[in-house]
């Protein structure tokens, strides 16, 4: 077994992200649980230099116990209320978590085994870490980035490789499995 | 990619269909010449129908249906599961309880819902160690399916439960009736007037043990040392290939780059030659771009082999399941093994020209397979290609 951690932790809070980050068109339709998803990752690649990395060893892991819940009550009031007509195409993805994993995917080029998990509260941090040390030990990806958000859009995002992994980029794990 | 340290085998399976519970009877179904004519949305409907009239909510549908699963797949391993501890049981499913937000009868215990599946499960089987539940839209169970096969692989653990479940859900149908991709009159895979996906449910369990633990040591009777024979094995998951498009929310990269590079890691895993594939079980929706690239993909990754395998697209059956769909077109390739048939594409009346795939249409045929690929793709851009063997 290798040694392998968190080389990057930021904390995502609330909606403490620079607004300039979602100006563009592409985000209009966006909500505030995939914006913080979107700002953690923008957070850690601040701090990692992934211009040099393999993007297809790159993988992110979304984890939540909650999912966009108020985008799901949201879009399922409006239905409820005058049936599929009143459902807004473009907004119904955000009821997905596969929404979230995308917009995380692109944000950070990872083209590597990336997943959703819906985690239980009590367990967050051991499947997270579980699911981050199995794809990294089978060489699947030798970088993992993870987001845990809840509807408040609270939680944080982490970058975890090899011990190897993080020398190479002249970097070191802070915080071991 | 490391290989697996021990071969993974598929020793027990369950299933809740429309078409039934059990590989026969499902089979039976998948086999029929009127089914093959018509196409599942008969069958789909009519259950609907049926349950539209019934007081069930959707948080015991879903309970129900992933215990009836598990337990037939428990009852077919056919081991006294108490004999065994921290069994992980890894489950997939896209939208989950999200329809039950739509029932003013259910009171949410909070916005952790969604997650709280996971706990129910693990409070009703005792032997049951961690519960993952993979959410990925339609790549779900593929993604249970793999790491359970990893957990195992690897060495990590010596049996697990892995599957998935998703019931006929009237918010998907809602918006993709809106995202213009849906077809009112069933899914068509690969055919010339396809118009989009069919919403279907389901669950398929399966018990996946390791080959090498022959002797397998019960935590709880460590003296006695337990001796458990694996004498009944349905196919061998040999290994994965899973990759992101990073593409696009909604719509699948077109150059389809990432879905042949998913291919390639499941046969490299396997540790085969593309060219021992037998057949391959499409994800096969019925829209039109997302059969069109694959098709293209499919073609294009075998191009240097010569012949290109046959291809089958449970979805024509049992309508797009959502995050169940991996694990019931693994299900379809155990039957393809044991009933030694390729199953008609349902739906597929008039082959779309621009398709240049070798699709199995109006008569199944007969086969001896020994491996088959089974493509998997998640809204959002997720590709897991998994590789299995007889």
């Amino acid at each position: 077994m290798k040694r392998k951690g968190i080389t990057v932790y930021k904390n995502i809070a609330g909606n403490e992200w620079n607004e300039d980050t979602f100006k563009s068109i592409q985000y209009r339709t966006t909500d505030n649980f995939t914006k913080c998803a979107i700002a953690g990752v923008s957070k850690v690649l601040i701090e990692v230099d992934a211009s040099k990395i393999d993007k297809n060893y790159l993988g992110v892991l979304v984890a939540t116990s909650t999912g966009a819940y108020h985008s799901i009550q949201n879009i399922y009031s409006d239905y409820l209320q005058l049936g599929f007509r009143k459902i807004n195409p473009s907004l119904f993805p955000n009821i997905m978590m596969s929404t979230v994993l995308s917009w995380c995917t692109r944000q950070s080029g990872a083209h590597g085994n990336s997943t959703t998990l819906l985690v239980s509260q009590k367990q967050e941090k051991e499947q997270i870490y579980e699911y981050l040390s199995m794809q990294l030990d089978s060489g699947r990806c030798n970088y993992m980035i993870a987001v845990y958000l809840n509807d408040q859009a609270d939680g944080y995002c982490i970058w975890t490789e090899r011990e190897e992994t993080a020398i190479q980029r002249g970097d070191h794990i802070k915080i071991y499995f | 990619m490391k290989k697996y340290i021990n071969n993974v085998l598929i020793t027990g399976l369950g299933a809740v269909t429309p078409f039934g519970c059990s590989l026969e009877s499902i089979f039976e179904k998948v086999l029929d010449l009127q089914i093959i004519q018509e196409g599942g949305q008969e069958c789909i409907s009519k259950m609907v129908i049926n349950r539209s009239h019934s007081m069930v909510t959707c948080k015991e549908l879903f309970l129900c249906m992933c215990k009836d699963a598990i337990e037939n797949a428990i009852a077919d391993w056919g081991k006294d599961r108490m004999k065994f501890f921290d069994v992980p049981l890894i489950l997939g499913s896209g939208l989950g309880l999200t329809d039950a937000l739509g029932e003013q009868s259910y009171k949410l215990t909070g916005s952790n819902f969604l997650s709280e599946i996971g706990d129910e499960l693990k409070k009703t089987y005792e032997f049951i160690g961690s519960v993952y539940y993979f959410s990925n839209a339609c790549a779900a169970s593929s993604q249970a399916v793999c790491y359970g096969a990893d957990l195992i692989g690897y060495g990590e653990k010596e049996i697990a439960i892995v599957g998935g479940v998703d019931i006929y859900s009237n918010i998907a149908k809602a918006g993709f009736e809106r995202l213009c991709s849906l077809d009112q009159t069933g899914c068509h895979p690969f055919d010339a007037g396809r118009k989009g996906i069919s919403v279907g449910e389901g669950a398929a369990f399966f018990i996946l043990e390791s080959e090498s633990s022959n002797t397998v040591i019960s935590p709880l009777q460590a003296s006695e040392s337990m001796h458990v024979n694996i004498d009944k094995s349905y196919a061998r998951i040999m290994g994965y290939g899973s990759t992101n498009d990073a593409f696009d929310v909604v719509r699948m990269d077109t150059q389809g780059t990432q879905i042949i590079r998913a291919m390639e890691q499941a046969v490299t895993m396997g540790n085969i030659k593309k060219q021992q594939i037998t057949a391959v079980i499409a994800h096969g929706t019925g829209t039109k771009l997302n059969d069109k690239v694959e098709a293209k993909q499919i073609s294009c990754f075998f191009r240097d082999c010569g012949k290109i395998p046959y291809v089958v697209a449970p979805k024509g059956m049992f309508g797009h399941t959502g995050g169940a769909s991996g694990a019931i077109s693994l299900l379809y390739a155990i039957g393809i093994f044991q009933y030694h048939m390729l199953p008609a594409i349902p739906g597929l009346v008039n082959k779309d020209q621009e398709i240049s795939i070798p699709l199995v249409d109006r008569e199944s045929m007969k086969i001896e397979a020994k491996y088959i690929l089974i493509n998997c793709f998640a809204f959002g851009g997720s590709n897991v290609v998994l590789l299995v063997g007889k």
